[in-house]
């Protein structure tokens, strides 16, 4: 019986010797954090659900083939960005959508020298924590097309390299390396319309989140 | 900072940076907001990693660029952990409740997909008899047991106890007649078996007695029907006596 507090290593082994308690161990560890990636993929609730309960199943079915040259989590995390991009062109058939850009901010003849606001901003480290802020964030990549959430969310949340984000989206790298700087541009601009109209966070009233119904 | 060459001549940097100048992304960035993106990303290698670092500490107005795509990255991540975390715990124990299921069902199939030898389909086919079988084997053998203990030492000589007639023991040389060592016993002619005394068979018909003696005296039997009446003379007078048989 291994141990709650067992390595990701050690976990995978157990669970590959047939320990389905390891198994369910890991799945703990890591369910909240699948979920988010799938989150900000399909900004669904029960489509975010069910790709992690596809990837579990997923990683447990191919376990074996796991060869331990990345570690566990880059694997967990690509298995579930390639079930999300999967769902995001079955969904984009049903939709009669597009899966592509919508928004471009190549109009913007004169980008600004701050790409984010700091007025609106305030301290980087305070504005992780205010709720209103991170509203404005996750309604912002509401609004990024498909494939620009999908590199946000594969670099700034699951740190894939160009690479491995190339092979997901099945693209050269070079076009990944474009689509990340179109949509970085595209998801500051989009906050910066929102920041601009929240009040200074230096004024009272701004609602922080502490840390106790901050932290999952 | 974006400025949208229209060929490679324009901006020969971008094929060694990995860009392509004609992805489906419009316009492609400057060299040095590719560079700053690949520093950020950790994509950049050691030498123009290096370089790069040397031309941050001189460009104050890209640190700073550098800093705000740090804070997007902290809040991009900080509000899907936020939305992760709204979800109940009891909804991610209903989903492992389906994927433990998931993988039980899977586990199945795969065993039930193992090719089966003869010998394994054999027992699984004698496997409901195998039971009552080993049982009757069993009682068989206790019953065996049990008359061998509590039964005559030699079983063979018991006629009420089924024996087995002792089967000549199979000579092991071959059989051409007798050798010099006991020549008598080898010329001596077989014994015939002794024949049973035959007695003869006693006469289905009662005996018939019509006089009788004893102590000198004599009589004499009268039959009549079914009563046999015996008469006794004793000395000169002889005092009949009626005894009814």
């Amino acid at each position: 019986m291994v141990s709650t507090d067992a390595d990701d290593h050690t976990l995978v082994e157990s669970a590959r010797g047939g320990d389905r308690r390891a198994f369910q161990l890991l799945y703990e560890r890591y369910e909240r954090k699948v979920y988010s990636v799938a989150y900000g993929f399909l900004r669904n609730p029960e489509d975010a659900l069910d790709v992690v309960q596809e990837a579990f199943i997923k990683v447990y079915r191919y376990l074996p083939n796991f060869e331990g040259q990345s570690s566990f989590y880059t694997w967990l995390y690509r298995i579930a960005a390639n079930l999300c991009i999967d769902h995001l062109r079955r969904n984009v058939r049903k939709r009669d959508v597009e899966f592509d850009d919508k928004l471009r901010h190549d109009g913007d003849k004169d980008a600004p020298a701050d790409l984010l606001p700091a007025s609106a901003m305030g301290n980087p480290s305070d504005a992780v924590e205010n709720k209103e802020i991170l509203a404005a964030v996750e309604d912002s990549l509401q609004y990024l097309s498909d494939k620009h959430r999908a590199v946000i969310v594969m670099r700034e949340l699951q740190g894939m390299s160009y690479a491995d984000m190339a092979k997901a989206m099945n693209c050269s790298k070079g076009t990944i390396m474009s689509r990340l700087f179109h949509a970085r541009r595209n998801m500051q601009k989009l906050l910066r319309q929102r920041l601009e109209q929240l009040p200074d966070p230096s004024e009272d009233g701004n609602e922080a989140l502490t840390h106790e119904a901050a932290l999952p | 900072m974006t400025k949208k060459p229209t060929s490679k001549d324009k901006n020969p940097f971008i094929s060694t940076l990995g860009f392509p100048d004609g992805s489906d992304e419009p316009g492609i960035p400057s060299r040095r907001d590719q560079k700053l993106q690949m520093f950020f990303d950790d994509e950049l290698d050691g030498g123009e990693k290096d370089e790069f670092a040397r031309e941050l500490d001189r460009d104050s107005e890209l640190r700073r660029h550098l800093d705000q795509m740090g804070t997007m990255r902290n809040l991009v991540s900080r509000s899907l952990e936020l939305r992760a975390s709204e979800v109940p715990r009891a909804r991610f124990e209903q989903i492992w409740d389906e994927i433990d299921r998931s993988i039980e069902v899977e586990q199945r199939a795969a065993r039930a997909a193992v090719p089966v030898s003869i010998w394994s389909r054999l027992s699984a086919a004698t496997r409901p008899f195998r039971t009552p079988m080993l049982t009757a084997a069993a009682a068989a053998a206790l019953v065996v047991a049990v008359v061998q203990f509590t039964g005559p030492s030699d079983v063979n000589q018991d006629p009420q106890v089924a024996s087995v007639p002792e089967a000549p023991a199979p000579s092991v040389t071959p059989d051409v007649g007798p050798t010099p060592q006991n020549p008598a016993i080898a010329q001596r002619p077989p014994e015939p078996p002794p024949t049973p005394e035959v007695f003869p068979a006693p006469k289905s018909s009662a005996a018939e007695i019509h006089s009788i003696e004893f102590g000198g005296k004599a009589g004499r039997i009268s039959q009549n029907g079914t009563v046999t009446v015996l008469y006794v003379e004793e000395g000169e007078s002889p005092q009949k006596s009626e005894r009814s048989l």
